[in-house]
């Protein structure tokens, strides 16, 4: 269950191994976009001012001309429109300047950076993905699928993800003073895996609904409340044979 | 083994991989030892999978996922040059595979002549559809360009005004390039609009400089970059179908997984495509307006498609195309 509701996406490498990524949604992606239109707008905006300034100085009977100017303003922002993502995404960091501030990266299901036929692929299609107005059918196709890809993505197959995925706080180190508690019936692994969760998660709750979550497996602690909880966490420690 | 016992035999490995990969980030990809890494990080993925199976936590599995994530980007980055495969593509890939998907060629000949031809012959015997396709405005400044009283040949004349429309040309017409492939996501539709419509109005337009213009002077325009502008549209629209076609036909596949291969074909086909573009505005931009008999003109058009056609035909090798 926790598969079809979480974000992470699990992936099995050549190697072997299941690695987890953590896809992002439709928000961040956005706001990276945003972000980047922003950035592509002064870039243009940057070069053209260094151009005019430049053209004094080399070559002013050509590059003084506000028809060669023009032209080169049409080239420049031709090369932006695509070649801006084309470029940052097939880059090592894969990701365009939007997408590092909002800590994302485009990479292949597989996990690893993107080629260059693929950045060509997801920038081409962009356009289609922003139809009719604010991204709408990129939006509408990232809903249809669990990797949340727009139609660029799915085309490319590439997806964005956070660079740095999951990165959980230290707050267990209370729970090196639990006590193992050894369960008195058998576990399943997967009954085993919820009770590791509980522990590995137990403290991102207020403390009233830790001990309503170890009351509902009552039958196996056997004691209410904040007992209940500890002894919850006892169990997740003698299941990963610490103490 | 305990968590705690299991994270310290292993911290060393972890951190000499950690730094390794550190390293790597920051040289962008050369390490002197790192003929190491892949073993180091076959251990990795074993104790990542040992702390999975025996649930030793969040925050060790964590830190493993990471480091084996980092690890994996680099063992398995690409590292082909875009220029290399470009020029590999002229020489090798690009007419073979143009070649390979002849069925879709043939189908864009007919999608943008039969418009074409219709709309050219149309003005024949009506102008009221040429009329209604072009536009008041078109239709003024073809006037402009090569109406009977616009000056035998006044083109452009100053270097500035070439590079202009030059720029023009590449930003406009690789755009609409472009667009024609991305509309072929929508199950080809887009680029059926787009190849069609451009075969309407290029028709209408050739019909109208016939019917009331000179049309001498519009043939000695378009002589020499009409074949690759052709053949950019034409590779952008076999690419866009491409596409379109997984979508309605995926065959055996589900059709992501063919929209996703038909895709990496089609990237080929649209590079071609921006590399005839590129061509035709190179000598739109600065050929088309130079003031030669034009029999010069007609001579250089007939070795541009001729050129054109040769490539296409008989450059590369069948099998032989690295996918």
């Amino acid at each position: 269950m926790l598969r079809k509701l979480d974000t992470l996406q699990r992936i099995e490498i050549a190697e072997g191994v299941e690695i987890q990524l953590h896809v992002a949604g439709p928000l961040p992606r956005g706001i990276a976009f945003a972000l980047d239109v922003i950035v592509r707008g002064l870039i243009f905006g940057l070069v053209m001012l260094a151009e005019s300034f430049l053209a004094d100085l080399i070559f002013p009977e050509i590059f003084a001309d506000p028809k060669v100017q023009g032209g080169m303003a049409l080239l420049l922002w031709f090369v932006l429109d695509f070649g801006y993502f084309i470029c940052f995404e097939a880059s090592d960091r894969g990701a365009t300047p939007g997408k590092r501030w909002l800590g994302l990266k485009v990479v292949r299901p597989s996990g690893v950076p993107v080629t260059w036929h693929q950045s060509v692929v997801r920038t081409m299609l962009r356009g289609v993905d922003l139809l009719p107005f604010c991204g709408l059918v990129g939006f509408i196709a990232s809903l249809c699928n669990d990797r949340f890809q727009r139609l660029g993505d799915l085309a490319a197959d590439t997806m964005v993800v956070y660079a740095e995925p999951g990165d959980s706080k230290d707050r267990l180190e209370a729970m090196d003073e639990v006590a193992p508690f050894r369960p008195p019936a058998s576990l399943t692994r997967e009954d085993q895996a919820a009770i590791v969760q509980y522990a590995d998660r137990f403290g991102e709750w207020p403390a009233q609904r830790a001990e309503e979550l170890a009351g509902y497996v009552q039958e196996l602690t056997r004691v209410k409340g904040r007992e209940g909880v500890t002894r919850l966490l006892g169990i997740a420690q003698w299941i990963r044979g610490a103490g | 083994m305990k968590p705690s016992a299991f994270a310290r035999r292993g911290e060393n490995r972890w951190r000499e991989i950690e730094g390794m990969l550190d390293d790597l980030d920051r040289s962008g990809g050369v390490v002197p030892e790192a003929s190491r890494i892949p073993a180091l990080f076959r251990q990795l993925c074993g104790d990542m999978s040992l702390a999975q199976y025996r649930m030793y936590g969040l925050k060790l599995c964590e830190r493993l996922n990471r480091l084996v994530i980092r690890g994996y980007r680099h063992l398995g980055r690409d590292r082909s040059n875009p220029l290399e495969a470009l020029w590999l593509g002229i020489w090798r890939d690009f007419p073979v595979l143009i070649r390979e998907e002849w069925r879709l060629f043939c189908v864009v000949l007919v999608c943008f002549w039969g418009p074409f031809l219709g709309m050219y012959f149309s003005s024949f015997h009506d102008m009221q559809w040429t009329v209604s396709c072009l536009g008041p405005g078109t239709m003024e400044s073809l006037e402009k360009q090569y109406g009977i009283g616009s000056g035998a040949r006044d083109y452009r004349d100053s270097f500035g005004e070439n590079f202009q429309m030059f720029g023009f040309y590449i930003a406009n017409n690789v755009g609409i390039d472009f667009r024609t492939f991305a509309g072929g996501i929508l199950g080809g539709v887009g680029t059926l609009f787009s190849v069609v419509f451009n075969g309407l109005y290029l028709g209408a337009a050739a019909g109208f400089v016939r019917q009331e213009g000179d049309f001498a002077k519009f043939l000695d325009w378009i002589s020499g970059h009409s074949a690759p502008e052709f053949l950019g549209l034409v590779f952008s629209a076999m690419a866009g179908f491409r596409l379109g076609m997984a979508l309605i036909r995926p065959g055996r596949l589900t059709r992501g997984h063919a929209l996703a291969l038909a895709a990496k074909r089609a990237v080929k086909l649209l590079y071609a495509a921006a590399v005839m573009t590129m061509l035709a505005a190179v000598i739109e931009g600065f050929w088309s307006p130079l003031v030669l008999p034009w029999e010069f003109k007609f001579l250089f058009g007939a070795l541009v498609t001729f050129l054109l056609l040769a490539w296409m035909l008989l450059v590369g090798k069948e099998g032989r195309r690295a996918d």
